[in-house]
């Protein structure tokens, strides 16, 4: 039997094999019990990877006897890397009571509200982020989750199958939240998190946020529709996304009490 | 300036009616009201009912340009009262012409303006015409408003605070990290009251001088019995125009920058006190030629608008959770405005004791917004908007608090001011219910009270339940 004699080129080649197949089984196996902060992290990598965002959004909000609020508003979110903060402005497009109404949050806890009725800009706090935002089911905080902005929670994989991962998010400052604990899933094919439970301190089911539509634009994914719906009221609020651009290069002019007295704001 | 008010009036109309063609974008609201007093006899048949149309023209010219025009309109009639005339006795209707129905229409051109903005290059923008002012940081209530007069058919409109727009122009530069805000007032517009605040106080004020004429009848000798017989007229003298020449123009100039998570301002301001105030007041008896005593008194009072400038400082910012404000303002009235013998007249209830004595005002502030949505608003003021003259200062507290229930269809407020001074208090609940969108029915009262002497307590008779509904579009 003729022994085969192996030389270096061969060797090297034959090593770089192994080290390629030896990465792809370590990833496979990753991708088979990734961990909670993976999924999170996939999770804003295919849906958060942006630095600013503009959109115009219709927000309903409905009870058992129908609707109650439908309004338009129009949003404008930049993430400043650095100082690892997100600001954000929000006009109010209709209807009459609330047109040109503006909330600017300049991070760090810096925000203004400007009452177009009386052409004034308000200094607002920190409290005013506790409640609901602006009478729908959603609280301020939970807003950041619909940038796919998990940076304030704790996360882990509590189950999989074959659909999707179950991951458990928990507020770093438990003391400070609304809820014991927020459960999201996360569908496998393409890390869409399509749904997110939200538990009480009492550890019980009170609201469920559900996304879908995913819509390609440019680059980016994101759903059409948003819906949160207070299991303890029957009370819901429906969000409908019109159109949002992303990365446009939104400079920090955009962000002042200047721009929120603009009747119309252009960037 | 009068031509700088018209000519920019007729600029914003001319514009704005160029472009209606272009559907503007039309807001508003529809809606009716009933008024009931609280106070007195015959409730119902006193009851003042409502139709009220706002609407608001907005639109842009442009890239860098916008107008806006708003036009308020209020019918209000002695409803019951009028109904049961017309059903029964048509002689006896309050308003028997076409030009009594006409007064009590309330037309006003509420705001009629252009925004003229810059490119951000070069940081300044310009407002041109008919709008609303405000430059202190109070809430609902400032000392550093001095070009913004009152507006008020009923009391709850003083609760609004909202005041009306004034005509002139703002301007807003913004060079870096603060803004500096100009506003050249084209005129000074007058506060306006409606009928029923305006006879209160004009009552209130003519009391305070028949006293103080009476006591100068004691001259002639006469006992206190005898005196109190003599019947008083008071008469204003016709109100000499002001004289903007001399004066120079209102304006409002303040900048604002961030300073260690407070933003602080620093205002300066010059104007007219948009209500007229008495200067000066001569007393002339007619004498009886048979006894030599005086038979009846005529007090002619001489009113103007006092001219005064206003420094303030102001802080805006956040403790905690809760965000807070202040204002301090130093006010130099116009000198020699009153007559010297005014302020010394101890015939006179001390806040009418007018002087020009240079004064401070102020006022600090806090809001909180609760976990479960109760939001809750509290100031101490000293010296509300309406008191022009150091005599006139009182130190009030005012709280603010509403919550919203059944699925954020309903809204329970309250607002209360209580006078630390005289004890004079007004409250003022209301509860609105959100039928579908944009249509919303309310009920809301105003209750005025106080000690006797009180300023509020005057306006005890004016305490409303109001009812209404209104349609925004």
């Amino acid at each position: 039997m003729k022994k085969r004699i192996l030389n270096s080129s061969t060797m090297k080649s034959l090593f770089s094999m192994a080290m390629v197949l030896s990465l792809f089984f370590t990833t496979a196996s990753q991708a088979m019990a990734m961990t909670g902060q993976e999924v999170v992290d996939k999770v804003k990598d295919e849906y958060g990877d942006f630095n600013d965002m503009v959109g115009k959004m219709q927000i309903k909000t409905f009870d058992h006897k129908g609707l109650i609020n439908d309004r338009q508003v129009m949003f404008f979110t930049k993430k400043e890397k650095d100082a690892d903060i997100t600001k954000s402005l929000l006009k109010f497009l209709s209807p009459s009571d609330v047109k040109g109404t503006a909330l600017l949050d300049q991070g760090n806890d810096i925000m203004y509200m400007y009452l177009p009725d009386f052409h004034k800009t308000k200094r607002i706090a920190g409290s005013a982020k506790t409640g609901s935002f602006m009478g729908t089911d959603f609280t301020y905080n939970d807003l950041s989750l619909i940038n796919y902005d998990t940076s304030d929670y704790v996360s882990k994989l509590v189950t999989e199958d074959s659909e999707a991962y179950y991951v458990e998010l928990r507020d770093k400052d438990i003391k400070k939240s609304d809820y014991d604990h927020l459960l999201m899933k996360v569908l496998k094919s393409d890390f869409f998190p399509m749904e997110i439970k939200f538990y009480d301190k009492g550890k019980k089911e009170c609201k469920i946020l559900t996304a879908d539509q995913v819509t390609q634009y440019g680059k980016h994914k994101f759903p059409k529709n948003l819906k949160m719906v207070d299991l303890t009221s029957a009370h819901r609020t429906e969000i409908n996304v019109d159109q949002p651009e992303f990365d446009v290069g939104l400079k920090d002019d955009i962000f002042t009490e200047r721009t929120m007295t603009r009747s119309n704001i252009k960037y | 300036m009068k031509r700088f008010t018209r000519f920019s009036l007729a600029f914003v109309l001319i514009l704005a009616l160029s472009t209606l063609t272009w559907a503007a974008q039309t807001t508003g609201e529809v809606g009716s009201e009933l008024r009931i007093p609280a106070k007195g006899d015959d409730n119902f048949d006193n009851a003042v009912g409502s139709i009220v149309l706002n609407i608001d023209l907005q639109e842009e010219f442009g890239e860098n340009g916008s107008w806006k025009l708003g036009i308020d309109t209020r019918f209000y009639d002695n409803t019951f009262d009028n109904l049961s005339a017309y059903l029964f006795d048509l002689n006896s209707a309050t308003a028997n012409t076409t030009n009594e129905i006409d007064s009590q229409l309330d037309f006003k051109l509420d705001e009629a303006y252009a925004t003229f903005l810059s490119p951000f290059e070069l940081n300044i923008d310009a407002i041109v015409g008919r709008q609303y002012i405000t430059y202190g940081v109070g809430d609902g209530i400032s000392t550093l408003n001095l070009c913004t007069p009152n507006h008020a058919l009923f009391v709850d409109d003083l609760v609004k605070n909202k005041g009306r727009a004034v005509d002139g122009m703002r301007i807003k530069w913004y060079p870096g990290d603060y803004q500096v805000d100009l506003f050249l007032q084209a005129r000074m517009t007058p506060t306006y009251l409606g009928s029923n605040l305006e006879n209160v106080y004009r009552t209130t004020a003519n009391e305070a001088i028949t006293n103080s004429a009476q006591q100068e009848l004691k001259a002639y000798g006469l006992s206190d019995q005898m005196i109190a017989s003599i019947p008083v007229n008071v008469l204003t003298t016709d109100p000499e125009p002001i004289d903007y020449g001399q004066d120079g123009p209102g304006l409002m100039l303040k900048t604002v920058g961030n300073f260690y998570n407070f933003d602080l301002g620093l205002n300066y301001q010059r104007g007219y006190v948009p209500t007229r105030l008495i200067a000066d007041y001569a007393v002339v008896p007619e004498i009886d030629d048979g006894t030599g005593k005086p038979k009846q008194v005529t007090v002619y009072l001489n009113e103007k608008y006092l001219f005064m400038q206003k420094i303030g400082l102001t802080a805006t910012g956040t403790v905690g959770e809760a965000s807070v404000w202040s204002e301090l303002t130093y006010t130099l009235p116009k000198e020699g405005f009153f007559a010297s013998d005014l302020a010394d007249n101890s015939a006179l209830p001390e806040a009418y004791r007018f002087s020009d004595e240079k004064y401070f005002t102020g006022l600090f502030g806090a809001d909180y917004f609760f976990k479960k949505g109760t939001y809750v608003n509290a100031q101490f003021v000293y010296g509300f908007p309406w008191e022009y003259t150091k005599s006139m200062l009182n130190s009030y507290l005012t709280f603010d608090a509403y919550r919203f229930f059944l699925n954020d269809r309903l809204k329970a407020e309250a607002k209360w001011a209580y006078c630390l001074s005289d004890q004079g208090w007004l409250l003022s609940p209301e509860i609105s219910y959100q039928l579908q969108d944009g249509l919303c029915l309310w009920g809301k009262a105003n209750f005025l009270g106080g000690d006797d002497d009180s300023f509020l307590n005057n306006f005890e008779e004016l305490s409303q339940i109001v009812l209404g509904v209104t349609k925004t579009f």
